[in-house]
């Protein structure tokens, strides 16, 4: 017989969601399915050994601030003071964590509670600006800057990739029709593409 | 207003859920006026208070923000956390 769990396929926040507005070219989304990701939460007084911890596991000094570590196959996001979220294209990356950051940190699971989307084209900060209350400007927003902020009132932790050419929002899962939403509307006047599974 | 949190820089004040005073201390238990005070009495000021926001929609983190009440300057903003214990 199957087994119940493990036979289930990962679906994301964004499936079923592809979709083509105007020209489509103006601003492209593309979902990151399938990532694991897990909250760190440093222990009281902690935070500056989970910080090294989680440096030692990356390869690449992570600090205790709004900024963005990637090593390897894994993306340390800080969110909040001694708080950071962590993506990886590993299974084992919560057990890793786990084993990192064994009494400095609380880790939890969170793979499945985030939905991400890769926001690239020509037009990327004239639709953004129409919801975002952030300055991506090179001058205040650095390429490995993190922000947690909120776009027509939904939750987004926001990065972007080294050539600033691509900005991620990962935001709740159960929220992704309603991010969706504000961002057909945004885009409509430039064309948008959703590429999701 | 712009609110300048102390780990995720200028942010809009809606991203904020405001508090209150951030002078009151919870007095020790068994002195009922000073429990009055702490709980009804407010100072008031125009001008500078520190006041408590919650980074709602950022960080997350508490902050003792100082306020200047007639025309909103703000003049420090720092994480509540590092407040000596009441």
């Amino acid at each position: 017989m199957a087994d119940p769990v493990s036979d289930w396929t990962h679906r994301g926040g964004f499936a079923g969601l592809s979709r083509r507005i105007g020209s489509g070219e103006g601003l492209k989304a593309v979902e990151r399915a399938g990532l694991a990701a897990a909250t760190v939460i440093a222990r009281r007084g902690k935070a500056a050994d989970a910080a090294t911890a989680l440096g030692r596991m990356l390869g690449a000094p992570v600090v205790d601030g709004g900024k963005r570590t990637s090593g390897g196959d894994v993306t340390v996001l800080g969110t909040g003071p001694g708080t950071w979220l962590v993506f990886g294209d590993r299974p084992a990356l919560v057990a890793d964590l786990t084993a990192a950051l064994d009494g400095l940190a609380a880790v939890v699971d969170q793979s499945d509670a985030n939905a991400i989307l890769d926001l690239s084209g020509p037009r990327l900060v004239d639709v953004l600006e129409k919801g975002l209350r952030l300055d991506l400007h090179p001058a205040a927003f650095a390429a490995d800057d993190v922000a947690v902020t909120a776009i027509a009132h939904v939750g987004v932790t926001l990065w972007m990739s080294d050539d600033r050419a691509t900005v991620t929002l990962a935001i709740p899962r159960s929220l992704a029709g309603s991010l969706l939403h504000w961002l057909e509307a945004s885009a409509r006047p430039v064309g948008l593409t959703v590429e999701a599974d | 207003m712009r609110i300048p949190c102390p780990y995720c820089g200028p942010r809009d004040s809606s991203e904020f859920a405001y508090h209150g005073d951030a002078a009151p201390r919870r007095p020790a238990v068994g002195n009922a006026a000073a429990m009055a005070d702490y709980v009804y009495l407010r100072a008031n000021p125009a001008g500078p208070m520190e006041e408590l926001w919650y980074h709602a929609q950022g960080c997350r983190s508490w902050l003792v923000v100082t306020r200047d009440t007639r025309d909103h300057a703000i003049s420090n903003a720092r994480l509540a956390a590092t407040r000596s214990p009441a």
